[in-house]
């Protein structure tokens, strides 16, 4: 038996430090994520300057323990893919320079991956045969935006926000209601648990008639609907009230009302074979049931990743290197990161 | 962290010393106690750019073979830039990983007082930590060996000053001096005034790694972790995930 093309993927672009090992562009052998939610919890959001310092202690046991569980060693691999922006400039800069080390000293290419470009692949692990033209949705608390891509490569953006990221505006309602940190799946299990109907939510019209995204006025819509029927916040005791279950649950259905109406909007009028979607909102149970609804309605396949692969993840950076190496794209060592690479744009 | 510096028994180590701490780029092979070659740098950017391909050129320099003869490597872990502390110990961990050979994090107070033009005795080492601020230790310098008594200290120039004012006829010295010249002349009281050493802080790295016995060296790499003394500032705006 040959030996397979073995593939290390590094993604520090943001709180999460993860390492994983692709065989052959199929096979994923390892994809280890040491999450540093906990660490960041207190303060409602990611703390830059924490990130960064945790990823330095985190990076080498990560990776042994990517090599480990997949069972090869460093000396093994053929390439290495790693998250060169979007991001937090502190945190990238320690994967990159991590990865380019490997790749000098074991004489192996060095591919650098747009984070987003990661994320749109992120389906294709599980689902390698979804078929092109597609429309794309990446949706986290750090992005929201719609692609449509005709073939392997091409990115052409139709809607971005304008405003707060879709992830986001979960965490922030999340954190004016006293609700733990990240805001997204808490939500996500109060409101699939709620049988009532939830509070109404008006859907942010944009005057010019543009079809990008606007999540900071539902923020607002929330603090209003506290205000006006005197919803307080959790307490203490972690008691939930009926009326914080019944405001998540219709703040989560007019954020994913919006982004549903963009995707069908872009899919009636570009007809793809597939639409995708990826980073952690894609997570949330409702997002995902309504999509499948929809999709089948339109008659188009519609595809999630499995949820470890939907937040940040070194498997579709490692996935992602693996096709740019073979269009014989690989990043020369005195790359530099890029906290604001956008996809599309030519970055190796 | 005390690093006992006890003599090795086995040939000369072959070590590389890595500063990327501030916006000198420093690099260094040491064989033993002996400067191989170095390379000193001033940056346009930050550190990502040139690291890999400077220290390619100072191994070729030295003809070092790293899987065949380098032995360790030695980093500067701060206090300094954060960004700079952070590219420079990714950096060197990658390196180490991939050759298989151990990496010893040391803090740049503790290199200016070992470095070798000194006497022995009390050594207070100042970086300049910028905000009016200043890095600081004292160590108790014994047969050239220092050993910390405090460390880890930011300060202002009135708590240096207060700082020097414990200790009978302290050493001074480090780039983060400047000021007292002019704050506090040494007639003020008694204290020697030492400019910075010539050696840089990549090479005491590298030299003092390469003293290290074996099992020193085993201690040493494994306390992985930057010295930054100035806490996270983590008033600042959370970013979401």
């Amino acid at each position: 038996m040959t030996k397979p093309f073995l593939v290390l993927g590094i993604e520090s672009s943001c709180d999460d430090t993860s390492a994983a090992v692709l065989g052959d562009g199929t096979r994923l052998l390892s994809n280890i994520v040491s999450s540093q939610e906990a660490l960041h919890a207190p303060f409602g959001g990611v703390v830059p300057e924490l990130a960064s310092r945790q990823h330095i202690r985190n990076i080498g046991p990560v990776v042994s323990e990517a090599l480990q569980v997949a069972g090869i060693n460093l000396s093994d691999l053929d390439l290495v893919a790693v998250t060169r922006g979007p991001g937090l400039i502190g945190s990238l800069l320690v994967g990159l320079n991590y990865a380019k080390a490997l790749a000098y000293a074991l004489r192996i290419p060095l591919v650098g991956v747009n984070h987003l470009e990661g994320h749109f692949h992120s389906p294709f692990l599980e689902y390698p045969t979804i078929e092109y033209p597609l429309l794309c949705l990446i949706v986290s608390g750090g992005h929201s935006s719609l692609y449509h891509s005709l073939q392997a490569g091409h990115y052409r953006l139709l809607a971005g926000t304008r405003d707060d990221a879709a992830g986001e505006s979960f965490d922030k309602v999340a954190k004016m209601l006293g609700l733990p940190y990240p805001g997204g799946p808490v939500i996500d299990r109060l409101a699939r648990e709620y049988a009532g109907a939830g509070i109404p939510f008006n859907l942010p019209k944009i005057s010019d008639g543009s079809l990008d995204f606007s999540f900071s006025g539902l923020k607002t819509a929330a603090l209003q609907a506290m205000q006006r029927e005197g919803i307080a916040p959790v307490g203490k005791t972690g008691e939930i009230s009926e009326p914080v279950r019944a405001l998540v649950k219709g703040f989560q259905a007019a954020v994913i009302r919006q982004l549903l109406h963009r995707v069908e909007s872009f899919a009636r009028q570009l007809a793809p074979r597939s639409v995708i979607m990826g980073g952690g909102v894609s997570c949330n149970s409702e997002l995902r049931r309504q999509s499948r609804e929809l999709m089948a309605e339109l008659g188009i396949a519609c595809y999630f990743p499995s949820p470890p692969l939907t937040t940040d993840n070194a498997a579709m950076i490692a996935y992602t290197g693996y096709k740019l190496h073979r269009l014989g794209r690989t990043t020369p060592l005195d790359a530099n990161a890029d906290t604001n690479l956008a996809l599309g744009e030519e970055f190796s | 962290m005390v690093i006992d510096f006890e003599p090795a028994l086995t040939s000369k180590m072959i070590v590389l010393g890595v500063d990327t701490t501030t916006a000198e780029q420093c690099l260094a092979v040491a064989e033993g106690d002996r400067l191989l070659t170095e390379r000193r740098e001033l940056i346009h950017t930050n550190h990502t750019e040139t690291l890999l391909a400077n220290i390619d050129i100072v191994l070729r320099e030295a003809g070092i073979r790293p899987t065949a003869d380098l032995q360790a490597l030695a980093v500067v872990n701060g206090p300094g830039s954060f960004t700079g502390i952070r590219i420079g110990m990714a950096t060197v961990r990658g390196l180490a990983d991939s050759w298989g050979i151990p990496v010893v994090p040391l803090d740049a107070l503790h290199l200016l007082a070992a470095a070798s033009a000194l006497p022995d005795g009390i050594i207070i080492p100042v970086l300049d930590a910028r905000r009016q601020h200043y890095y600081c230790a004292v160590y108790h310098r014994q047969a050239g060996v220092p050993q910390p008594i405090e460390s880890g200290l930011e300060l202002t120039a009135t708590e240096v000053i207060d700082l020097l004012r414990v200790y009978a006829t302290p050493i001074v010295i480090g780039p983060g001096t400047a000021f007292l010249a002019q704050e506090c002349p040494p007639p003020a009281w008694s204290y020697s005034l030492r400019p910075s050493p010539e050696e840089s802080p990549a090479f005491l790295a590298a030299r003092l790694t390469a003293g290290l016995s074996p099992a020193a060296l085993r201690q040493a790499a494994g306390t992985f972790d930057a010295f930054y003394i100035r806490p996270p500032d983590i008033r600042r705006p959370a970013v979401p995930r």
